[in-house]
């Protein structure tokens, strides 16, 4: 069975080029382009994975994670947090704010993959 | 802005304040008052040495003229009875009228006698002179009037029959009258002249006349004149000379405390200001920091979005494109982590010059750190068919470190030793483990550096001239941070360098004590997939 992501950019070419990247190796996606309503695209969709941006509009990934981690069901499913802030400790931050990953932008060939796969193993644990 | 005079005239001032403020004129009107009051007890006694030396003066011309008299009136009895020395004879009133009725002298001559004697007597009654006497020659009283006052013959009288002349003293003091035993002795000053005088006989016969002047009443004049002349002056004088030098020290101290009143408050005003100052820029430092990191937020998103592309394309999963266009996609994606590490070093820069680093430390195991700075390497290595050697220290070391910065460090130092030495060179990363610390060197057989650009090395923005001119990439930024991360673990970092040679660069840090694990076999070897080829990574075990 095909890992399925959920990706919540609000810039265009990233989720594509995060899409592109994940399409590569076979995964399915689901893309959402803030965090606004990410619970019921959760629970709809039901992802493996959730590759989540920090700064967006409307919603930002912190209230996103909330959101997320409010319902029985969603707060279950990792949280890789993707994003250009390069602000020292941001991984502790997150970690903190409940997701599993960091995933640094520009990031490295074949981090995506390998971070996503971390989390899948973690979260399935 | 409070005006400086207002908000401290308004102030009220306290008494410990105002002699705080203005103790040195304080102290000097008390010096002064003290200063005035024995300069008056001076100026008194001065006063007195005067008047008495006036009165002396005085009272031995009238003891002269007094004597005078005296003397005149016995030459004449003398020469009038044609008596010559006889020392009984000559004698007061009764001696002339024992003598009248011895039939000696005529009854004229002993009126003319009586009237001499008379005269005298009548002179000390009506004059000063307390007491008179007469002596003749061996100092044989013939001859006294007046109290008994105690002055027997002395150095005085000696002194005046050798020379010649009146030896006169002022004596104070001296008992009045006979009852000298009462408490309250009455006391008169006198003038005590011994004088010598020529009796005109026709011989060199000489008289000495006592004389006791009292001079209280001129002594008195004399030194309260003298005191009121002198002291009232004198005085007034030094009183107006020390408050014109009160008033001055006042105004002196008047005007210095309110300079300094207001040097306070400009030092208060200018230290206000610095803190605003202050406050300011720390402002404008955040700001600038959140410009930059908002800055370099924006900078990567774009970039994390081309190098992904880039990658996508490097996939060529269609396979549509030829050698030729994959061959361009490389210098895409290098100079896009170029770029990326730019922004990072920056980004770095910043927060080190604004002390916002923060180090997250945690126990850092030294040789697995290296290896994983080493296999990070491999692809760059291979690209220039280097080799990156290991050579790993077999006591483990642990360091209390953040591993990330100093994987940053480690990173740009064999970054530099790459980019700095040719194709097909061998670079060796060194750890030595002793009881204390743990040395990371970088070793490379590159260019190596001149004395003087070793010496700014680790210069913000440095770079060595042949670098520049070589095209090497480079911002001169990484060695810098590099140098305050190793600094923020104070730990060292230091640099060999021979031109032409090499390069070694060695971090040394401290190892965390009672963590010292000797392993008995050789760890592992790391074999990187290029092991034998060009461009590698190859372990070697410490000898």
């Amino acid at each position: 069975m095909s890992v399925r992501v959920l990706v919540v950019d609000d810039e265009e070419d990233i989720r594509d080029a995060l899409v592109a990247e994940l399409e590569g190796v076979d995964y399915e996606t689901v893309v959402l382009e803030n965090g606004e309503n990410i619970v019921n695209t959760v629970l709809e969709t039901r992802p493996d994975v959730i590759v989540l941006d920090l700064m967006m509009p409307k919603v930002n990934g912190n209230e996103a994670i909330s959101a997320l981690k409010d319902d029985p069901v969603t707060q279950r499913i990792p949280v890789i947090v993707a994003s250009a802030a390069t602000r020292s400790g941001i991984l502790t931050a997150v970690r903190e704010l409940g997701a599993a990953d960091f995933l640094q932008k520009p990031w490295r060939d074949g981090e995506l993959v390998w971070r996503i796969d971390q989390a899948i193993g973690t979260g399935a644990a | 802005m409070v005006d400086a005079t207002s908000r401290f005239d308004a102030r009220p001032m306290l008494v410990t304040e105002t002699i705080e403020r203005y103790r040195i004129t304080i102290i000097f009107i008390l010096v002064s008052i003290a200063a005035l009051g024995l300069t008056s007890i001076a100026v008194e006694r001065v006063a007195e040495r005067i008047g008495e030396k006036a009165t002396l003066r005085a009272g031995t011309a009238i003891a002269s003229l007094e004597a005078g008299i005296v003397g005149t009136a016995f030459s004449q009895v003398t020469s009038n009875i044609g008596l010559t020395q006889d020392r009984s004879s000559l004698l007061v009133t009764d001696t002339i009228m024992s003598v009248y009725e011895a039939g000696e002298i005529d009854s004229t001559t002993a009126i003319l006698l009586l009237t001499g004697a008379g005269d005298v007597d009548q002179l000390l009654s009506s004059s000063n002179v307390r007491h008179m006497s007469l002596y003749i020659p061996e100092f044989d009283l013939i001859w006294e009037s007046g109290e008994a006052v105690g002055l027997p013959v002395g150095d005085e009288a000696v002194e005046a029959i050798r020379s010649g002349v009146p030896i006169s003293t002022l004596r104070r003091g001296l008992p009045l009258g006979s009852d000298r035993d009462t408490v309250n002795q009455k006391t008169f000053d006198a003038v005590d002249a011994w004088m010598p005088l020529s009796i005109a006989a026709g011989d060199s016969q000489v008289l000495l006349v006592h004389i006791v002047l009292d001079v209280s009443d001129i002594l008195a004049a004399e030194i309260s004149g003298t005191q009121s002349a002198i002291t009232k002056w004198t005085l007034a004088v030094i009183s107006s000379l020390l408050a014109v030098m009160s008033v001055v020290a006042f105004m002196g101290e008047h005007l210095m405390s309110k300079k300094n009143d207001r040097l306070i408050f400009s030092e208060r005003l200018v230290a206000k200001r610095l803190d605003e100052e202050n406050r300011k820029l720390q402002r404008l430092d955040k700001a600038k920091n959140e410009f930059l990191s908002s800055v370099s937020h924006e900078l990567k998103t774009p970039l994390a979005a081309v190098l992904a592309f880039t990658r996508i394309l490097k996939g060529n999963k269609k396979n549509n494109l030829d050698d030729s266009n994959l061959k361009s996609l490389t210098p895409i994606e290098r100079n896009g982590w170029r770029l990326n590490a730019l922004i990072d070093d920056l980004l770095d820069l910043s927060r080190i010059e604004s002390k916002r680093i923060r180090l997250q430390k945690e126990a850092v195991n030294v040789q697995g750190m290296v290896e994983e700075v080493a296999r990070s390497f491999e692809p760059t290595l291979a690209g220039r068919y280097q080799t990156l050697t290991l050579n790993l220290d077999k006591r483990v070391a642990w360091i209390d470190a953040d591993r990330g910065r100093m994987i940053q460090v480690l990173t740009n130092i064999v970054s530099n030793a790459v980019k700095y030495s040719a194709p097909g060179t061998e670079i060796v990363l060194t750890t030595l483990t002793s009881d204390h610390e743990v040395k990371m060197s970088v070793i490379d057989h590159g260019r190596g550096m001149k004395v003087e650009d070793i010496e700014q090395l680790f210069s913000l923005f440095f770079r060595a001239p042949e670098a520049e001119q070589s095209s090497t990439p480079g911002t001169g930024i990484g060695l810098y941070i590099s140098k305050k991360i190793v600094e923020l673990h104070k730990g060292e970092i230091e640099v060999e360098s021979e031109y032409g040679i090499g390069t070694t660069v060695t971090v040394t840090m401290s190892r965390v004590l009672g963590s010292i694990v000797t392993g008995e076999k050789t760890q592992p070897v790391y074999k990187s997939g290029f092991d034998s080829l060009p461009g590698s990574v190859q372990r070697r075990n410490a000898t």
